[in-house]
């Protein structure tokens, strides 16, 4: 009894004192050293998200000083009915589901085999990892000139004497967006293969020893003990992916600028073209305000819904 | 089980191929001139060409570009973790009934995308007449960390003994003393981590600049790189060592801070 009254102190606790002892000047600066961080926080980030809202009720030229007027829903309506927004929500959900299927399959498979002895793995992490830390705008660059009509991509398969397959992999409207998608995806297998590869880890190495002593095989033990045990870390790579891939501006915006005819658009860049190049603010801030409900939903959705379904789970089996 | 390995290591190394390929393309051609990237754009080049790195270096401007990104992202960098490290105290060390909803509102922007509110951010600065303003970028920088930043601080915060305090509470140290002098050395790991990732994606963000940069000689290097393919986009030889020169960052990033790196993605930091 004395032992646990002894080292009950000792115990970490940061939330003991309350701030009762707190005195003025304390309080002076603790306000002090979080203010900063509110301020900055709300007048740039906080703040532009109701201008957003104010701005898709209105119709403006983004001119300093010109009038807004007041539209209703109009810019709304637009929106959906222009062929280029469906096309960019289209996109999106292509994109999405595309890079879904492949990001984390792949990035799984490499991290597994990565987890075995492997000689040289420092130097396949790095190769495999590092093109998802390149600013994406090189990404999309160094990926244009080899899918460029005259790039790399075509002169090869010209000279392997398959030149009927060449064609403007980014101009023709048929392989511009599987094109864009395919670099999303290369840029990204390396960041899911990292988290992949550090759930991995946790798995204690008697685990493989059972099912290798039970005569499972290589291809066995993958999808009977890794994919299993690693579900939940499976999961999060797919909500990364998702949430991420809504984000994507970059690939389009220097791989095809959105064409050819707004074909390869995305809300975001869509965002972009219609309020600094072609000047509708109010149509511009109101796909900016639908993605910006599309990107709140998901996440929650994300968050919510695979605890819902395990709350459900452990309630049916009790 | 031999058959399995080289599978094993048939796989890493296609893999491998894959990755290297696009890279090794950039490189080689960064050394020759249009024809030769174009008729055989694996082979060697004829005459090595080292006055391309020479144009992307200094006429192209890419050295320029490449202090401008450095002067940026450090100053961002440094703000950020100032200002984050400061309310994540105060968020972890005390009691307050307002903390848990303050950590909510940062955290709350983690799902907002950056496309989504570009116009009325472009509305603001504008109107503030912050164009041109590298000041005005680090705060747009630091509002966007403070999600991700905040949060991992703050946890780690709170995960330091109490006890660690007394003996400056002893001193009769103030608030402000307790949180530089013994909290912030004590939280070097997890500033080092959000430093890093933070940098990165300052690094490599080219909305800012291109929505409030004019100026060529305040351009980013993901800038520069942009107006360069723009420019000089049938110059190729430049074109892919400005491409190579960028690139080459990462890698260097990389090999000094794995460990960290993988550790905070592991961790469940957002990409940048």
């Amino acid at each position: 009894m004395e032992e646990t009254a002894a080292s009950k102190p000792l115990k970490p606790n940061p939330r003991r004192r309350s701030h009762a002892l707190l005195t003025t000047r304390d309080k002076v600066q603790l306000v002090a050293m979080s203010s900063p961080a509110i301020v900055i926080y709300t007048a740039f980030l906080v703040i532009p998200i109701f201008i957003a809202l104010y701005f898709s009720f209105h119709s403006w030229n983004g001119i300093k000083g010109a009038p807004l007027e007041y539209v209703g829903w109009q810019n709304f309506a637009r929106a959906f009915a222009s062929p280029l927004f469906q096309t960019s929500m289209k996109n999106l959900a292509l994109m999405v589901t595309v890079s879904v299927l492949f990001h984390t399959p792949i990035a799984l498979v490499l991290a597994a085999v990565l987890n075995t002895k492997v000689r040289g793995k420092r130097f396949f992490k790095m190769i495999y990892f590092v093109p998802t830390i390149f600013p994406l705008i090189a990404t999309g660059l160094l990926w244009y000139f080899i899918f460029m009509p005259t790039g790399a991509l075509n002169t090869t398969l010209t000279n392997l004497g398959l030149g009927s397959w060449a064609r403007g992999w980014l101009v023709d409207s048929g392989t511009a967006m599987p094109t864009i998608i395919f670099v999303n995806i290369w840029a990204g297998i390396g960041y899911y293969m990292i988290i992949l590869l550090a759930g991995l880890k946790n798995i204690p190495e008697d685990v493989y020893e059972a099912a290798r002593i039970d005569g499972a095989s290589a291809v066995q033990i993958f999808f009977r003990v890794t994919v299993p045990i690693m579900r939940p870390t499976i999961l999060l790579c797919l909500v990364l992916d998702i949430i991420g891939t809504i984000k994507v501006f970059d690939l389009v915006f220097v791989m095809t600028g959105g064409g050819p005819n707004g074909l390869t658009n995305l809300p975001t860049t869509l965002v972009y073209y219609e309020a600094f190049r072609y000047d509708n603010y109010g149509l511009g801030s109101a796909v900016g305000v639908i993605l910006l409900v599309l990107a709140m939903t998901l996440t929650l959705l994300t968050q919510y819904v695979p605890k819902w379904i395990a709350r459900k789970r452990v309630k049916t089996h009790a | 089980m031999r058959s399995l390995k080289w599978i094993k290591y048939a796989f890493l190394y296609l893999m491998v191929l894959a990755f290297v390929l696009p890279m090794l393309f950039t490189f080689i051609s960064s050394f020759k001139n249009n024809n030769e990237i174009f008729s055989a754009p694996f082979s060697l080049p004829k005459i090595w060409r080292f006055e391309n790195w020479q144009i992307a270096w200094s006429s192209a401007g890419m050295s320029r570009y490449l202090l401008n990104s450095f002067g940026l992202a450090i100053g961002s960098v440094a703000l950020i973790l100032i200002v984050a490290s400061m309310v994540a105290y105060e968020i972890s060390r005390f009691n307050f009934r307002i903390n848990k909803p303050l950590l909510s509102f940062f955290l709350m922007g983690m799902m907002i995308p950056m496309h989504a509110i570009i116009v009325p951010i472009s509305w603001i600065i504008g109107n503030l007449d912050l164009k041109n303003n590298i000041g005005a970028l680090m705060l747009l920088y630091i509002a966007f960390a403070m999600p991700f930043t905040t949060a991992v601080l703050a946890n780690f915060m709170r995960a330091i003994p109490v006890e660690i305090e007394e003996a400056a509470v002893l001193d009769g140290a103030s608030k402000f003393a307790i949180y530089r002098r013994v909290i912030l050395p004590m939280s070097g790991p997890a500033l080092s981590t959000v430093a890093i990732f933070n940098f990165l994606s300052v690094w490599n963000d080219v909305m800012f600049p291109l929505l409030f940069i004019n100026d060529p000689s305040m351009k980013t290097v993901a800038l520069g790189l942009l107006n360069f393919s723009g420019e000089h986009g049938t110059d190729y030889g430049p074109m892919m060592a400005a491409i190579s020169i960028t690139i080459s960052v990462p890698f260097i990033l990389y090999i000094f801070f794995q460990e960290r790196i993988e550790n905070g993605i592991a961790a469940g930091a957002i990409k940048g």
